[in-house]
């Protein structure tokens, strides 16, 4: 799903929702009931809380909120250095010139994809993980990271029946809430022709998010032609370079981008100013390969993409915090993927 | 009145909260029915001007926008009616199911409408499958048309944490809604 439609979902939702004109008219009476019985504050009066949260009225005394965050940060810091991969903080100095070797290498040794037997499966597992925070009244009430695994069952014809199971698998607490909701672990099943499990089955036409064999078939393979092509379909959206960058590990996260354009893609980035290597072994759900990232204007985020060096396999994909931004210290982890790919004779089974 | 000079720190509450009422109400009448039902949101209007009124000693107009303040006292309140949003996200209304008809492709296909229904029908438990706070910022964003320095002030966060927070629950949704979660069909 791109951007448009997720829009267009989002603003027809309950778009018919509405009240009455009467309780409107009701509601002024009675506000204007209640302001009649106050009186003007005199200026001197008024009490300014430059960091009271705006809309909880007058507060009780609290901790103070720098304090709080600090707090919060550092116990979340400690937690996550337990919990989640090892991440440097920030990006090391290497030239350029390192990634484009390090691409150039898993370019060349991009084996050809594996054949699917008729009748058997292409099994894709890939495991997520999501970092959630909770906000109330202007300070953390939650913190959690979420993991979910979803298993997708590929035919060997395109055209054919795809089944996917999808799972949230745990939830690491950070900072815990202060009423716990119990975790739905229930497996949501989807089946659909053409991978199409969204809207449109085999008519869909395909993005860098849902590609399909026409979509990505149409895709230049010279490296400068797909990087046009990448500029002209990435949203404008001020995260300049590191956009194309997300729109390469998105195709890339789906697990069905054939040997050729991955090649492709590998060599398009590689053309991509600030794309850099950002960590030489990082683990990604035990699998280690090689990051290669870029850093977003902001300097706020990195968007990672993890390389086995060795096969040219794409390993899986991440977004690391570089500041301390809010409660979020640097070097989080705020969004990653891993994806494993092989062939299986039986839906259900996973290699 | 326009609301530049509108302070409801140091202005007649009377005159102010009549003015404000009227720029405001509906839009935060509207927002509320989307977000908590028809019933629950007549209550909460008056609630949220109420609360303002009371409050107001609080409000700075150097830094924020009444509008923003407003949201912010809004979103507050909804808060303490999960349940009554948890109905009302779930209910898939005639928008949405027009949504359905006019998907593009979807005319000659029966599949592909019956699964454009389930994705229309899946946003629902999708939101509600969000933690309070990013609803809070998607929905302030997409419905409620506040930019991203607005969200700030109305939730008192850093605008960083709002501008990436709505980055990322918008890539959740995609992900989620293109193809990973359909938890309403159990196994």
């Amino acid at each position: 799903m791109n951007d448009n439609e997720l829009d267009l979902l989002l603003t027809s939702h309950r778009s018919d929702a509405n009240i009455d004109t009467a309780a409107l008219t009701t509601a002024r009476t009675r506000l204007l009931a209640v302001a009649s019985t106050q009186t003007q504050s005199p200026p001197e009066m008024l009490i300014r809380h430059e960091r009271t949260p705006l809309g909880s009225g007058p507060s009780p005394r609290r901790v103070s909120p720098s304090w709080r965050i600090g707090l919060v940060a550092a116990a979340v810091a400690v937690l996550l250095a337990g919990i989640m991969f090892a991440v440097p903080a920030t990006v090391r100095n290497s030239a350029d010139a390192a990634a484009v070797t390090l691409l150039d290498q898993a370019a060349s040794v991009t084996a050809s994809d594996p054949v699917i037997p008729a009748g058997q499966y292409l099994y894709m597992e890939t495991h997520a993980h999501s970092l959630s925070i909770d906000m109330g009244e202007g300070h953390v009430t939650s913190i959690s990271i979420d993991e979910s695994l979803i298993q997708t069952w590929r035919p060997a014809i395109w055209t054919d029946q795809w089944t996917r199971h999808s799972q949230v698998i745990g939830r690491t607490w950070i900072v815990e809430p202060a009423t716990r909701e119990p975790l739905n672990t229930a497996v949501g099943k989807l089946s659909a022709p053409c991978g199409g499990f969204y809207s449109a089955g085999c008519s869909q036409e395909g993005s860098w998010q849902t590609p399909t064999p026409k979509f990505m078939a149409a895709l230049p393979r010279d490296p400068e032609q797909l990087l046009e092509r990448l500029k002209n379909d990435a949203p404008n959206n001020g995260r300049g370079n590191a956009e194309l960058v997300v729109y390469v590990a998105d195709i890339l996260r789906n697990g069905l981008v054939p040997a050729d354009l991955r090649v492709s893609l590998y060599q398009t980035l590689s053309l991509i100013e600030g794309v850099q290597i950002t960590e030489e072994l990082a683990n990604l759900d035990g699998r280690v390969g090689t990051a290669i990232g870029i850093v977003d204007p902001s300097g706020r985020t990195r968007q990672d993409i993890i390389i086995d060096p060795a096969t040219g396999m794409f390993i899986g994909e991440r977004e690391v915090t570089l500041r301390n931004d809010g409660n979020i210290p640097a070097g989080t982890v705020t969004t990653a993927s891993s994806v494993r790919t092989v062939v299986v004779p039986t839906v259900a089974s996973t290699g | 009145m326009p609301e530049s000079v509108l302070d409801p720190a140091t202005g007649d509450p009377q005159q102010v909260f009549a003015a404000l009422f009227d720029l405001h109400a509906a839009d935060i009448g509207r927002y509320l029915a989307r977000r908590v039902g028809q019933r629950a949101a007549e209550d909460l209007v008056a609630e949220v001007f109420l609360e303002a009124l009371s409050s107001r000693n609080t409000f700075d107009l150097a830094r924020a926008s009444p509008r923003a303040w407003l949201f912010g006292i809004a979103t507050n309140l909804i808060r303490r009616h999960f349940r009554a949003e948890e109905r009302a996200m779930r209910a898939t209304d005639k928008a949405g199911r027009q949504l359905v008809v006019v998907e593009p492709g979807a005319d000659h296909d029966v599949a592909a409408r019956l699964d454009a229904a389930a994705t229309v029908a899946r946003i629902g438990g999708a939101l509600v499958a969000l933690t309070p706070g990013d609803r809070d910022v998607l929905l302030l964003n997409a419905w409620a048309g506040l930019a991203t320095a607005e969200i700030a002030v109305a939730l008192d966060i850093p605008e960083g944490t709002v501008r990436s927070r709505l980055h990322r629950v918008r890539r959740h949704l995609r992900t989620a809604l293109t193809s990973t979660t359909s938890t309403e069909e159990s196994a």
